[in-house]
């Protein structure tokens, strides 16, 4: 019990010190809030930027799951689960396509317009004519495979599939341009009602809600429909995967760099604090407070300040999100010219756990490193030569 | 009860070294008051400082308490400076951020004292030295000779067996100083406990039972 009592006379000493030497304390600890209130904020940016960069990718035609070669019986049952938001059933032949002499090998998939239009980007991609609608007998193709067949908008063309026993003729109706080579040599797109061409194929893209499980979706969806051919988007696009990747460790050093530099500050601004009073700890000493009590006194005032100033900058950073992700940053105006930004240019900030643990932990390491070696010198220096520094 | 015997102590400044101390024996017995006199620069802050523990003499022996302070290690001074001894300085030191109370409170607790006993006992201290009103007041809101008797009255709370006071009344007026100086001896007296103090001030010293004059670091 007076051993307690004791370590809380030495706690209320160190929080004496503080609240007597506001001033002091203030400058520092508003360092130590805007530097963790920086980084929470920084870590919701790079998360919301890696949010923008995966919903621009899938939203252009994927979806989060892709379903390939599915029987086209399979029923609604087999891809019901709480995470998914929507599914797009696409049913695809493969054949050649041609204009006079001009022929060209493409992938013909059967959609519903209007269920595509809501759940993804690709008519925004329109170049020229128009996008499909519902029982249109249009033909919507990219701009590459266009030009392979010296064709355009209103010009007929014939599909024959790859037995070649089997064609149609259909009327261009609209062309796009993604600038993904894959989608604009090779894909060429028709309502499903308007296939004309039996086909048991069928293709899946399935959208997800915020932080679904996309490996646990799979397996269930594996499970209930006894298909492999499920594929999540960092399969389908490992360049992507590697992009977030790269951006998140790049992130992690920018943030890293602007809190070393800030913890620098905060680390030359504390080594001020504790040499300025290093008279009183000498004084303190000659009391007969020993050195272990010294550097107990010394931590217990960073600690104290840390843990407040860190809480409060957590909370601001909080804040800052909070307000900042209801209408996002819009970085259009910078990304329109960019054929990539297929859903939007605007970046909605995130917080993960580990952002709004990590800031203070860094701040706690830094701020106990900036004063273990003030705490080294008062505690081992002699008495005498500690009282006379002022 | 304090044996200095043959202390020496040597300084650097810059290249030279400069002797302070040399070959400086004598005793305090207990309940004794001893002045130290010399002028400015003549080693009685260093003696006081090795007297007291708190800086190690180049050769010799401090024994205090049938304890040789210099063979001590920096565990054991500490809990001998917080048991056995109070300090008056110069400049008074009390602590900036701590107000008069927590200031005289401060040796207390560090001997494990605390609650209604501390209380009590600070309360009536203070109002031995008249400084009662002042109680929540913060170092820099008091006078010189108010910083002083509080500065008294921390050396003296813990009931230590000496006190050491190293020129407190150096910038005092000598009538604020005298009273002082009667309060500390007073104190001391009743607490039956030694007090060694330097001074330059000859008016002074007649407070003193002993007077020992230093000069160029030896005692005349």
């Amino acid at each position: 019990m007076s051993k307690l009592i004791y370590i809380l006379f030495l706690i209320k000493t160190a929080t004496n010190f503080l609240l007597r030497s506001w001033r002091s304390t203030s400058v520092l600890s508003f360092m130590i809030f805007s530097a963790v209130g920086t980084m929470v904020f920084l870590s919701a940016l790079a998360t919301g930027t890696n949010d923008a960069m995966i919903r621009n990718s899938v939203g252009l035609f994927s979806g989060h799951i892709s379903g390939f070669n599915l029987n086209d019986k399979m029923s609604e049952t087999s891809f019901q689960h709480k995470d998914v938001a929507s599914i797009l059933k696409r049913q695809v032949i493969n054949g050649i396509i041609s204009k006079n002499t001009n022929i060209h090998r493409v992938q013909l998939t059967g959609i519903n317009p209007e269920e595509e239009k809501t759940n993804t980007g690709l008519w925004k991609k329109t170049v020229s004519g128009k996008y499909l609608v519902k029982n249109s007998k249009g033909l919507y193709i990219g701009a590459n495979c266009a030009k392979f067949l010296n064709a355009g908008i209103g010009d007929k063309v014939k599909f024959t599939d790859l037995s070649g026993k089997s064609e149609h003729y259909y009327t261009i109706n609209g062309i796009f341009k993604t600038g993904l080579t894959a989608f604009d040599d090779n894909k060429i797109f028709c309502d499903s009602g308007n296939l004309a061409f039996q086909t048991q194929l069928l293709n899946v893209a399935v959208f997800l809600k915020e932080g679904a499980d996309i490996p646990e979706i799979i397996n269930s969806f594996k499970n209930s429909s006894a298909n492999e051919n499920f594929l999540a988007w960092y399969e389908m696009m490992p360049d992507l995967k590697q992009l977030i990747e790269m951006n998140d460790i790049s992130m992690g050093i920018l943030t890293t760099i602007v809190f070393t530099i800030l913890s620098i500050g905060v680390s030359c601004a504390f080594m001020i604090f504790v040499l300025k009073n290093l008279h009183e700890y000498g004084v303190m000493k000659s009391m007969g407070l020993s050195s272990s009590e010294t550097v107990f006194l010394i931590f217990t005032e960073v600690f104290i300040m840390i843990f407040f100033a860190a809480a409060v900058g957590v909370l601001f950073g909080l804040l800052v999100v909070q307000i900042i992700s209801g209408n996002g940053i819009d970085i259009s105006s910078v990304t329109s010219h960019n054929k990539y930004f297929i859903i939007s240019g605007i970046i909605y900030p995130r917080l993960t756990f580990s952002d709004l643990i990590l800031p203070p932990v860094m701040s706690f390491v830094f701020c106990i490193l900036a004063a273990a070696w003030p705490a080294y010198t008062v505690s081992t220096s002699k008495i005498s030569k500690v009282m006379k520094t002022i | 009860m304090i044996s200095v015997e043959s202390i020496y102590k040597k300084f650097s400044a810059g290249r030279r070294k400069i002797q302070v101390l040399t070959d400086i024996s004598f005793e305090v017995e207990q309940n004794e008051c001893v002045a130290i006199k010399g002028r400015s620069g003549s080693g009685k802050t260093t003696l006081l400082n090795c007297m007291a523990g708190i800086e190690k003499p180049d050769s010799g022996k401090v024994i205090s308490l049938s304890k040789e302070l210099s063979s001590l290690s920096p565990g054991k001074v500490s809990s001998f400076l917080r048991v056995n001894t109070g300090f008056v300085f110069q400049q008074y030191n009390l602590l900036s951020y701590l107000t008069v109370y927590e200031n005289i409170a401060f040796p207390l607790n560090l001997n494990g004292i605390f609650g209604m006993k501390a209380k009590n006992r600070i309360h009536k201290l203070l109002d031995m030295i008249g400084m009662i009103d002042a109680i929540d007041a913060l170092p820099k809101e008091l006078s010189g000779g108010e910083s002083l008797r509080i500065a008294v009255a921390r050396a003296l709370i813990h009931k230590p067996k000496i006190v050491f006071a190293d020129e407190p009344t150096a910038s005092l007026d000598s009538k604020t100083a005298k009273v002082i100086l009667d309060l500390l001896t007073k104190i001391s007296k009743e607490q039956k406990c030694s007090v060694v103090f330097s001074t330059h001030d000859e008016e002074i010293l007649n407070q003193a039972d002993k007077v020992l004059e230093l000069k160029d670091g030896r005692i005349l």
